[in-house]
């Protein structure tokens, strides 16, 4: 009897001590956690895709009655397409006349790319991480920039063998080195661990206004240049102080596929 | 087996939590399965099921959420002893015996975990949105854990073997017996 008496201590007091051993040792596992993230994946996999396409169904389903206000849309969004082909081949005449020096184009970004689906997303409120679907069997490296069309997503924070995480950027410990596209003034954008950025660092004679489009700069090597990272929704604070809150250009409650960039085609950006 | 079964549900639990039942699902609103199995293993086991279950489930917790590791556990951990610890002394299958052992056991749970994240500095949001998510997901896991618990019940008696076998005893001696009254 004394003995389950003692264990009844002992074995909660051992557990209580090797979990303040592993904060103490501030371990952060990488092979054991990479091991777990791949052996759940099949299973978040199956739990995502089956959802997903019972909303896809939903969606389809409910898609018939909208039919003719779908078909007003398109021919809209036709006529859109018209006008923005037009504008990019006379934007190519214009780059060819300032005879542009052509840096690696964006298709040789991509080309090196790998498409992974989101399968898994965060556990706790406070770390804002997403699981995918592809890990180093695919070639998939840590510290890899996860982009999507909208803009940039994160970085593989961890890799897997068969699946990833991926940091986004709304995490309160990631940082991207961020340019106004108008003005192109530098400055720092991180994450709150909320919905928006912040863009902090810009300089006291920052002209910074409520709807300025924020690129990645390619500072500090983990982003290519010139990708979207979202607008500025509001600017506070004065001089050196003065910073401003983004949202980002992606919709990260919608997040469902996005392409992971391979270090070699990252050097040079995507400003052709 | 029943071993096996908790681990089943515990992997479960996490599937769960970073599939459908994630914060973006459900609104920003966070249900923490693995912290109400803990909490209902110590109620319902004892402090070293309790302590058992929230090490291996903060543990591989830890691992999927990218942040330090230890945290959870030892967040966990605490919280399974001391559902445990309490469970011993009183009723679990009273509705309000579980309702505030699981108001208390979230609570603790959530004022650990933040302690520990704010001494390890890891950056956390602004402090009305940290009281506001917190104190949502206390609300909410509290309400949860009456239905949670009965649920998990029905789950480890159909894995429950041995429940099975009893049951069987039970039938077979109320036919050869039918007038001796079995009482528990």
């Amino acid at each position: 009897m004394s003995f389950f008496r003692q264990r009844k201590v002992l074995v909660p007091g051992i557990l209580i001590f090797v979990s303040f051993l592993f904060l103490t040792l501030k371990s952060t596992s990488e092979s054991p956690a990479n091991v777990f993230i791949s052996l759940l994946a099949p299973f978040q996999s199956m739990l995502t895709s089956g959802w997903n396409g019972l909303a896809k169904f939903k969606e389809k389903f409910s898609a018939g009655s909208d039919k003719e206000s779908l078909q007003k849309k398109i021919n809209r969004l036709k006529a859109e397409v018209t006008g923005l082909e037009e504008a990019k081949l006379e934007n190519q005449r214009l780059r060819r006349l300032l005879s542009f020096k052509k840096r690696k184009s964006f298709n040789k970004l991509l080309a090196g790319s790998v498409g992974a689906e989101v399968i898994g997303r965060e556990l706790t409120d406070w770390y804002r991480i997403v699981t995918i679907d592809k890990g180093r069997n695919e070639g998939i490296q840590k510290g890899m920039p996860v982009i999507t069309a909208e803009g940039i997503v994160g970085y593989v924070s961890k890799a897997g063998r068969d699946a990833s995480q991926v940091q986004l950027i709304l995490d309160g410990s990631a940082a991207v080195g961020g340019l106004v596209q108008k003005s192109r003034e530098n400055g720092v954008v991180r994450g709150t661990g909320t919905a928006l950025c912040e863009m902090v660092y810009l300089s006291p004679e920052s002209n910074i206004r409520k709807g300025d489009l924020i690129v990645s700069s390619g500072l500090g090597g983990r982003y290519p240049a010139g990708l979207r990272i979202g607008r500025v929704v509001s600017v506070k604070g004065e001089g050196y102080l003065q910073k401003a809150e983004v949202l980002p250009s992606v919709d990260f409650s919608r997040l469902e596929e996005v392409l992971v960039l391979k270090k070699e085609g990252q050097r040079d950006g995507i400003k052709d | 087996m029943v071993i096996f079964l908790w681990i089943l549900l515990i992997i479960a639990s996490l599937v769960l939590q970073t599939t459908l039942l994630s914060p973006e699902r459900l609104g920003g609103t966070r249900i923490d399965l693995v912290l109400l199995l803990t909490i209902f293993a110590g109620l319902y086991g004892g402090v070293i099921k309790g302590g058992m279950t929230g090490f291996l489930g903060g543990l591989l917790g830890d691992s999927l959420s990218g942040g330090v590791l230890g945290i959870g556990t030892l967040s966990k951990t605490l919280v399974g002893s001391f559902s445990g610890f309490v469970g011993s002394k009183l009723y679990q299958k009273n509705i309000l015996v579980q309702l505030t052992v699981s108001f208390l056991g979230i609570l603790i749970h959530e004022l650990i975990y933040l302690w520990l994240m704010f001494f390890y500095r890891v950056s956390l949001p602004l402090l009305s949105v940290v009281v506001r998510v917190t104190v949502l997901t206390v609300v909410v896991n509290t309400l949860l854990a009456p239905p949670f618990f009965w649920g998990i019940r029905r789950i480890l008696k159909i894995g429950d073997i041995r429940h099975k076998v009893i049951k069987v005893q039970r039938k077979r001696r109320k036919r050869h017996y039918p007038n001796i009254r079995i009482t528990r």
